[in-house]
């Protein structure tokens, strides 16, 4: 089910939403987003409830032996246990084609014939997600970072919850523990307005920006060898703010849900292509990810202690990481590892870098974003999309990869897509807004030193917003019915 | 303080209609190029009746549909095909000029793609018209579609349309006049909100209780004996294998090779039980007819299409057979194809036409 969905809006979300504030206590309200939290995810394959079901019994199991054991061992056990039978299910389920077809490609390579069989497994939606979010609690209980709650369906309805379920923010316990525990007490009206109107905020990017760059996009890159090099770098810039607007929009609708039930789910974009620099990108996009892989992969590798080559090697490893996190394809891995150069590139040259004028460095920074999004689009490459009539392969990336860095550097002639103007248009105005123009944030930030886990505090609904956002739907709304098909792009990963 | 509410309500209620009507006109703009204050019509957009009978509108367009100089559904062609090169028409209804599938990835428009890589002087033609019987595919090739001049021309007939009410006949001779639109024809945002209603998936139950009640109160007029068929009616698949012998025999007569295509469906024969339902919401189409005799007229047809081709001695690719596989993956209902589907029935077109193509 996806948020933009008439069957989610017209059905999932009221129901969910009255039932759940017609409750009053905070135990009923756990095992009622517990529920709806399996039938928002059972909707697209119930079979896969069961995984979810497994997983998160695994890690309240963790956490309760966490609770009855101080020793050493046994708390190690604890870490040690759920978290490789987490990482085995994700191995299996997201990793167990790449590896094979990368070790047939090792044996090939090595002059011997082997070509292993393709095994016929379905990715389960969202698991590279709840994956993260058992085993940050884990973690987290192992560290005494947080105390590991007791109430099953406490912990059920962390892991099911419906807003951040499939495509993130990546939630730790620790960031909403203080709401779950506040749950019975979370007054609707106080959180009805702001909710509904970062949901509505989410709504635009998604409906109306992203997927009209995304009906443009798909197209032009649907034959993206015939493509000249203005072609090229339209296409990928379109695919650039597509990506922005379609991720930071889901994120936002998903804050905006959680806002709805009384929790308070972190920041997951800041604006990223405002950044000046690889760091700051850093701090700015999918912000959720980035910090669970400094907490739970770069500082336990050592961080920046250890000596400059410790440094750049921690920092490489992390992204390298966070690439395969993405998908399973030696493209994402590619991907990574260049942000990982650039972070080290950043590191050795800041003081040069960091002397040039913001402007140029916004738009360096952003052009070297633009070629690195050239390996996740050629991963994410599908049938539909290079027009083959198998099942897209590693190579089909590759070439794709190559083709489109080839015309956007080697001055190439040939074609633009279909209504190149209107489309220029188009980037014209996503340029704008993600580079230059308010976020979210901005928008319903009252004072300038409001934090944002007290925006709350500081918004009213207005008659503004009423005009504004009942204009808005009516728009996405006929977007919908028209319908084209707009899954988020994050539900891959 | 409640009246305030109310009227909060009740501006916000007819400002999502506002937005809903500027949003489907500047979405169609901005993806199908329909002028805003344009009011897009399906049939009068991308059909003509006139002095050639009732074919495709040259250069018409509506939504993602989009017809060349010539009335297909295909890239720009010369009237007709270049000195070299091979041209492929294919006749059919919905199923062939594309209902689900993304723009350019209908099945013809596939084939071409796929056979273009061995052939690249082959095109593919889409000729078909939503909702064309067997009856009216002969005055339209005749009249129109055999002005292309193919080499080839394949045909993928639908039985299904042959258990109307009233049998299948050409459309009649005589130009109709235009009507103008209605106000409800000018709202851009009420076709959407139906096809939204009738594509949706968690409307399914609902949808097929209403077609129940239709078909109910349908039979309801019609108490008369016979009227009902019990099994499928041997008149209607003789006029079938009629139509089809005529119009095989007249594109040979036209110089062109013609090849058929048995027809395929998502639900197989005899229907199992998941199937059932969807079968008798057709009835809201095919009231005469239950699941079982809808599921059993279309195997008659494609044992009818195969002993066709054997008497007339022309090819006969069996596709029906072929795609049987992965049933939900692809097809987007009864008889129309996802974009997967499409790929795997051009897939299948394709290899059925090496040999042609390469004279073995």
């Amino acid at each position: 089910m996806l948020f933009n969905s008439f069957v989610f809006l017209f059905a999932f979300l009221p129901i969910t939403y009255v039932v759940f504030w017609l409750m009053r206590s905070a135990g009923p309200r756990y095992v009622w987003l517990t529920i709806t939290g399996y039938v928002f995810y059972g909707y697209w394959n119930p079979w896969f409830c069961l995984l979810m079901l497994f997983s998160t019994l695994v890690s309240y199991l963790a956490g309760l032996g966490f609770l009855r054991w101080s020793g050493p061992a046994a708390r190690r056990a604890c870490l040690i246990i759920p978290i490789t039978v987490d990482l085995l299910l994700l191995g299996f389920f997201k990793y167990a084609n790449f590896l094979t077809e990368t070790a047939g490609g090792v044996v090939e390579f090595l002059g011997w014939s082997w070509r292993p069989p393709r095994l016929d497994i379905i990715l389960p939606v969202g698991i590279s997600f709840y994956t993260f979010h058992t085993i940050s609690y884990i973690v987290d209980a192992y560290r005494g970072t947080i105390k590991p709650t007791r109430n099953f369906f406490e912990f059920a309805a962390y892991v099911s919850l419906f807003s951040q379920l499939v495509a993130g923010p990546i939630v730790r316990f620790r960031q909403i523990e203080e709401d779950l525990e506040n749950l019975g007490h979370a007054d609707r009206t106080r959180w009805m307005s702001i909710g509904a109107s970062f949901f509505m905020f989410g709504m635009v990017e998604k409906v109306l920006v992203a997927d009209s760059l995304a009906f443009y996009v798909d197209h032009w890159l649907r034959h993206y060898d015939t493509l000249s090099t203005l072609g090229a770098w339209m296409a990928m810039l379109g695919y650039t703010f597509q990506l922005y607007f379609d991720f930071s929009g889901y994120s936002t609708m998903a804050v905006g849900l959680g806002y709805l039930f009384g929790l308070r789910i972190p920041i997951n974009f800041n604006s990223p292509y405002k950044s000046l620099d690889p760091s700051d990108f850093w701090q700015r996009w999918h912000i959720s990810l980035s910090t669970c892989l400094r907490d739970y992969v770069y500082i336990p590798l050592g961080g920046n202690r250890g000596g400059t080559f410790n440094t750049y090697r921690n920092l490489l490893l992390t992204m390298l990481i966070g690439g395969l996190w993405h998908g399973a394809n030696w493209v994402f891995i590619v991907w990574g590892a260049y942000h990982g150069v650039l972070l080290c590139l950043h590191r050795l040259f800041g003081r040069w870098w960091d002397a040039l004028p913001a402007i140029l460095r916004q738009l360096g920074f952003f052009v070297l974003v633009v070629i690195g999004w050239v390996f996740f689009r050629a991963g994410s490459v599908t049938h539909e999309s290079i027009g083959a009539a198998d099942a897209p392969t590693s190579a089909d990336s590759w070439t794709m990869a190559w083709s489109l860095l080839e015309r956007m550097f080697v001055f190439t002639e040939g074609t633009l897509g279909q209504r190149p103007y209107l489309f220029g248009a188009f980037l014209v105005l996503a340029a704008w807004w993600s580079m230059a123009g308010p976020n979210v944030y901005d928008v319903h930030r009252d004072q300038p030193d409001r934090k944002l886990d007290e925006l709350h505090l500081g918004f009213r609904w207005t008659l503004r917003h009423t005009i504004v956002y009942a204009l808005a739907f009516g728009m996405c709304l006929a977007v919908l019915a028209g319908g084209r098909d707009s899954p988020f792009l994050y539900f891959q990963f | 303080m409640k009246r305030r509410k109310l009227a909060s309500w009740l501006l916000a209620l007819a400002l999502i209609g506002l937005g809903a009507e500027v949003g489907a006109r500047l979405d169609d703009w901005a993806c199908a190029g329909v002028p805003l204050l344009a009011s897009p019509n399906r049939g009068r957009d991308l059909t003509l009746h006139d002095e050639h009978g009732f074919h495709g509108q040259p250069n018409g367009r509506f939504k993602k549909w989009k017809l060349n100089s010539l009335g297909f559904r295909s890239p720009e062609a010369s009237p007709q095909p270049e000195p070299g090169m091979k041209r492929i028409v294919v006749l059919g209804a919905s199923e062939t000029f594309g209902l689900y599938e993304t723009e350019g990835m209908e099945y013809p428009a596939q084939l071409e793609a796929m056979l273009k890589k061995h052939h690249p002087n082959v095109e593919v033609q889409n000729a078909a018209m939503a909702g064309m019987s067997l009856a009216s595919m002969k005055p339209y090739w005749e009249q129109w579609a055999s002005k292309a001049e193919p080499q080839y021309v394949i045909i993928y007939p639908s039985p299904m349309l042959y258990l109307t009410d009233k049998a299948p006949k050409p459309p009649s001779s005589e130009i109709p006049a235009l009507e103008p639109l209605s106000m409800t024809e000018r709202i851009r945002i009420a076709p959407r909100i139906r096809d939204g209603v009738r594509q949706a998936e968690w409307l399914k139950p609902l949808r097929q209780l209403y077609f129940q009640w239709k078909t109910r109160t349908s039979l309801a007029h019609h108490s008369e004996d016979g009227w009902i068929w019990s099994e499928p009616p041997a008149d209607r698949l003789e006029q079938f294998s009629e139509d089809l012998r005529g119009l095989v025999r007249s594109i040979r007569a036209k110089g062109a090779v013609p090849m058929l295509i048995t027809h395929a469906n998502r639900s197989p024969s005899p229907p199992t039980s998941e199937y059932l339902g969807e079968l008798e919401a057709m009835r809201a189409f095919y009231p005469r007819a239950s699941p079982q005799v809808i599921a059993e007229f279309e195997v008659l047809g494609r044992e009818a299409v195969k002993r066709i081709a054997r008497e007339e001695v022309v090819r006969c690719i069996d596709a029906a057979s072929k795609m049987t596989d992965d049933r939900e993956a692809w097809f987007a209902d009864e008889v129309h194809f996802t974009d997967a589907g499409a790929r795997r029935f051009a897939d299948i077109v394709a290899g059925a036409l090496e040999p042609v193509l390469t004279g073995r």
